[in-house]
């Protein structure tokens, strides 16, 4: 069996386990009783045989050496050869039995006692043959003399038989010994068969009520629970609860579990059943349509949903109280009747009806019905449903057709009018037009097209459109018009392309083409617009060759920029460098003079290298490529006043930086900008006694504005314009030393940014200078 | 300038100009540094010092300068060249090398620390803050620089 399924446990093949284990110990015990009995009463009963045969023996070795011994006691005289004859057949006797002794089952005690007792038998017949010899002969002195002997030894015969029948005697009474206990044993083992007899029956009465009674019981309960309705009544399972439950299942548990399926069974069917009335019950009383059932004898209304009440108007209770000839008009009666009375299908579309609503309005229904036996009566379910809106529906309709007629007819004149106007349009359009069919013939050529391929419309018109094309477009145009008209997969349809077009002397130009496709009489068409790029292509290659010249200069300035930033900087070294080792070495050998143009020497070349600098800054902010990113634009001021003031200690300047200001820019380009803005502040209110250096924000036209602050030496306004000019300066460089390329280089990185840099300031009342950075606002 | 000089120690300078490396040398002896320095004037012949080739075939390589001064812009072998070779091989990986160069460019900047150079210092026109720079990296790199462990020889 690979079914899986749990094979029970028999309660029968238990039943019979059980009696035959406890019939198999009975059995069992029985056999030992009867094999005990046996073998003690086969004990007994030999033990009891051989007591009386040899009680027979010691009878006859008694009566035999009795006789013998009363025969050697007789007097001598009388002796002649028939007692001799007598006393030796009583020595036989006795010698046979004591010989029957041999075969018995001795002690060496007795043995030995039997071969005493054979000696002196031996002794007393030799005794005895030599008296009755004796007496024969005659002599009797000798005779009397013998006989003593033989009497003596009779006599110790006889205490030797004696002695050995004794140690017989307590043989016989083991044996009596071993009776008795037997006979207590065997009242023992029938008391113990009883008593086992007595348990099995308790034990088998016991699991049978367990394992029968109770689950019978409990499920005949359980039958009569969901017999009076209670469904959800179970019998219970050993599966319950019980660990193990399960492989202890058997047939009264199947029966149970197959009694519980049946029960869950019926209980969801109820549960389903009850449901489904319910649904269908809903479905007829929350239908959204009018419903109803009618009896078809009498026409009373039976049942009505809420659609029904709600759209007619009567309350339930009227509407049970009343006929279907009262919703209708007093006119349509008669063919209600007719129609009611007439011969129907099971369901049947009685068509449209008039019905009046309780409000005395007639509205027109379509009614569908279906016979049913309702309660017992013939009756019919009725659908009605309001076509009043169908009804206006269909009015609408009509309208709108005979409108959308009229609009065709206005749209058609449209039409005219407007392909009036496209085909002026394409007369004094700049673009050429070229229309063509289905097969690429030109169907249509504007005097632009005409110009700009030099044919004139008669000559080309129904001619394939690859007369307008050089040849290495032909057969790709070909294959393209046939793909997309087994296809429809457009490549070039709806966008704008760049082709190439053949004037009709053969030369070749640059065209811009945009394509269009539409169907006319059910057949598509296109139309090509055509501009002759061949101007702007010229100033694109004139503006690549540029770039490319530009991105050469760019390599050249590059290196030209690192030769100064190395080569020129050498020599400049070395003049500073050697003039100071001349101040130093030879300070002697010079005088005052000599030792003025060094040092005048040593500045100039040291002025140069700033200027080479500040040179190569402006180049590498034009050159630099930008990194946009946040800049905390706040901290970057704060680190450049910082540096400041390290490197050119001053009291009395304060310096306010607005905080919090962030803009997307090139933190590093930045930091150069705000190094000269606020670098050049800083050397402006030198001369001042006391300085306010500020970084802050405003706002112009929504625009946000940065700016740096001073109230330094500032500037006339009229030379605002030459502030931002490289190497132009405001100030002699004795009054403020600088090269004039700061700001230039500020204005740069603030153009890199989209920004717009701009100063106002007055002399000696200090200089604003207002940077945007291009971010919208 | 302070005896704790290690006379041992020796400078390698390489440089082209030879108004720089009288400059160089008048600022290593003003300040007292007296420890040898020895001069290539073009990369080819920085090579061959620092790996004992060529005209220096005979020389120990395994005594090398304290520090190299290199300059970027050299004839036949430029600089940065010079650095490439030096960290590439196991002899000379580690030795502390200066770029010690007229030349701010960014892009030279980012070479020369790519190519593993130890410091990278800017030679002002200003013949005061030139000596000053020299006389630093003599102090640096033969008093507190700590060299590296002597690499094996192959």
């Amino acid at each position: 069996m690979s079914t899986g399924h749990r094979v029970p446990r028999s309660v029968s093949r238990r039943i019979l386990l059980v009696g035959a284990v406890c019939t198999l110990v009975l059995l069992l015990a029985m056999a030992l009783l009867v094999g005990i009995n046996a073998r003690l009463h086969s004990d007994l009963y030999a033990a009891t045989g051989a007591f009386a045969e040899e009680q027979r023996i010691a009878d006859q070795i008694s009566n035999a050496v009795m006789r013998q011994l009363v025969i050697a006691s007789t007097p001598t005289p009388r002796r002649g050869a028939d007692v001799h004859a007598e006393f030796r057949a009583a020595g036989e006797d006795a010698y046979e039995g004591m010989q029957r002794y041999l075969f018995r089952d001795l002690s060496a005690d007795e043995r030995l006692q039997l071969e005493s007792m054979k000696e002196h038998h031996q002794r007393l017949e030799v005794a005895a043959t030599r008296t009755f010899n004796l007496a024969a002969r005659g002599a009797v002195g000798q005779a009397e003399a013998s006989t003593d002997l033989m009497i003596r030894h009779a006599l110790a015969l006889q205490d030797a038989v004696d002695a050995f029948l004794r140690l017989r005697e307590g043989d016989l009474e083991r044996i009596r010994t071993r009776q008795a206990a037997y006979f207590r044993g065997m009242g023992v083992g029938l008391g113990a068969l009883a008593l086992l007899l007595v348990g099995s029956a308790v034990l088998l009465a016991r699991y049978l009520h367990r394992r029968l009674a109770v689950p019978l019981a409990e499920l005949s309960d359980a039958v009569t629970r969901v017999g009076v309705g209670d469904l959800a009544a179970r019998a219970p399972t050993s599966d319950d609860g019980e660990p193990g439950g399960a492989e202890r299942a058997d047939e009264l548990d199947q029966l149970a579990a197959a009694f519980n399926v049946m029960a869950h069974r019926i209980e969801k069917t109820q549960t389903v059943l009850r449901q489904s009335e319910e649904q269908f019950r809903l479905l007829f009383a929350n239908n959204p349509l009018p419903m109803w059932v009618y009896d078809l004898d009498t026409l009373q209304f039976v049942e009505v949903n809420d659609a029904a009440v709600d759209h007619y108007g009567y309350s339930r209770d009227e509407f049970l109280s009343m006929r279907l000839s009262d919703i209708r008009p007093p006119e349509d009666v008669p063919r209600l009747v007719a129609d009611v009375q007439a011969e129907r299908p099971a369901l049947s579309h009685s068509g449209e009806w008039r019905h009046r609503l309780k409000d005395g309005r007639i509205i027109d229904v379509e009614i569908t019905s279906h016979t049913l036996a309702f309660g017992g009566r013939r009756a019919a379910l009725v659908v009605a449903q309001d076509i009043a809106q169908r009804k206006r529906a269909e009015a609408q309709l009509h309208d709108l057709t005979q409108e959308l007629e009229q609009r065709v007819a206005l749209r058609t004149t449209e039409l005219l009018a407007s392909e009036e106007r496209f085909r002026s349009l394409a007369v004094t359009a700049n673009e050429g037009i070229v229309t063509a069919d289905r097969r690429g013939c030109i169907t249509y050529l504007n005097p632009a097209a005409e110009r700009t391929f030099g044919y004139s419309a008669g000559e080309v018109l129904g001619q394939q459109l690859t007369v307008l094309m050089p040849e290495r477009f032909q057969e790709p145009h070909r294959r393209g018009l046939a793909r997309y008209l087994a296809t429809g997969e457009a490549h070039v349809i709806g966008r704008t392309v760049e082709l190439a077009g053949r004037r009709k002397d053969g030369t070749e130009f640059p065209l811009e083409l945009s394509l269009a496709s539409w169907h006319q009489d059910d057949e598509p068409a296109f139309a090509g617009i055509i501009r002759d790029i061949t101007e702007r292509k010229q100033i694109e290659e004139a503006l690549q060759r540029s770039a490319a010249d530009l991105e050469v200069a760019n390599k050249e300035l590059e290196a030209f920029s690192y030769s100064v930033s190395h080569d020129l900087r050498a020599p400049l070294r070395g003049i500073a460098g050697f003039s100071q080792a001349l101040l130093e070495d030879y300070d002697d050998a010079l005088d005052d003079t000599g030792r003025d143009y060094l040092r005048r020497l040593v500045a100039a070349s040291g002025r140069m290298g700033v200027l080479i600098d500040d040179l190569l800054e402006l180049s590498r902010v034009t050159r630099h490529e930008l990194q946009p990113e946040r800049v905390d634009l706040s901290a970057l001021a704060q680190s450049v006043a910082t540096e400041l003031c390290q490197r050119e200690p001053r009291s009395r300047v304060q310096v306010v930086i607005a905080p919090g200001l962030e803009a997307r820019g090139d933190a590093s380009l930045l930091r150069i900008a705000l190094q000269n803005l606020l670098h050049n502040a800083w050397k402006f209110t030198g001369r001042h006694e006391q300085a306010s250096i500020e970084f802050g924000t405003t706002e112009r036209d929504g625009v946000r504005v940065y700016f740096v602050r001073d109230d330094g030496a500032g500037f006339d306004m009229r030379y605002a314009e030459q502030l931002f000019r490289p190497f132009h300066r405001l100030h002699r460089e004795t009054e403020f030393p600088g090269t004039g390329i700061g700001l230039a280089t500020v204005q740069r990185i603030v153009h890199r940014h989209d920004g717009r840099l701009w100063a106002e300031g007055a002399v000696e009342q200090g200089a604003t200078f207002y940077f945007t950075l291009g971010e919208e606002s | 300038m302070s005896p704790a000089f290690d006379a041992e120690k020796v400078i390698f300078l390489v440089e082209d100009n030879s108004d720089d490396e009288a400059l160089t040398l008048r600022a290593l002896r003003r300040h007292n540094i007296k420890n040898d320095v020895v001069v290539a004037h073009d990369g080819a012949e920085a090579l061959e010092y620092l790996f004992g080739t060529g005209r220096y075939a005979e020389r120990d390589t395994s005594k090398q300068p304290a520090v190299v001064l290199l300059d970027l812009k050299l004839p036949k072998v430029d600089g940065l060249e010079v650095l490439r070779r030096l960290r590439a091989d196991e002899r000379t990986r580690l030795l502390p090398v200066v770029i010690l160069t007229s030349s701010r460019e960014e892009q030279d900047l980012a070479n020369g620390y790519s190519l593993g150079a130890n410091s990278y210092v800017r030679k002002p026109v200003e013949f005061d803050q030139f000596a000053q720079a020299v006389e630093q990296l003599g102090l640096y790199w033969l008093l507190l620089n700590e060299p590296p462990p002597r690499t094996r020889k192959h």
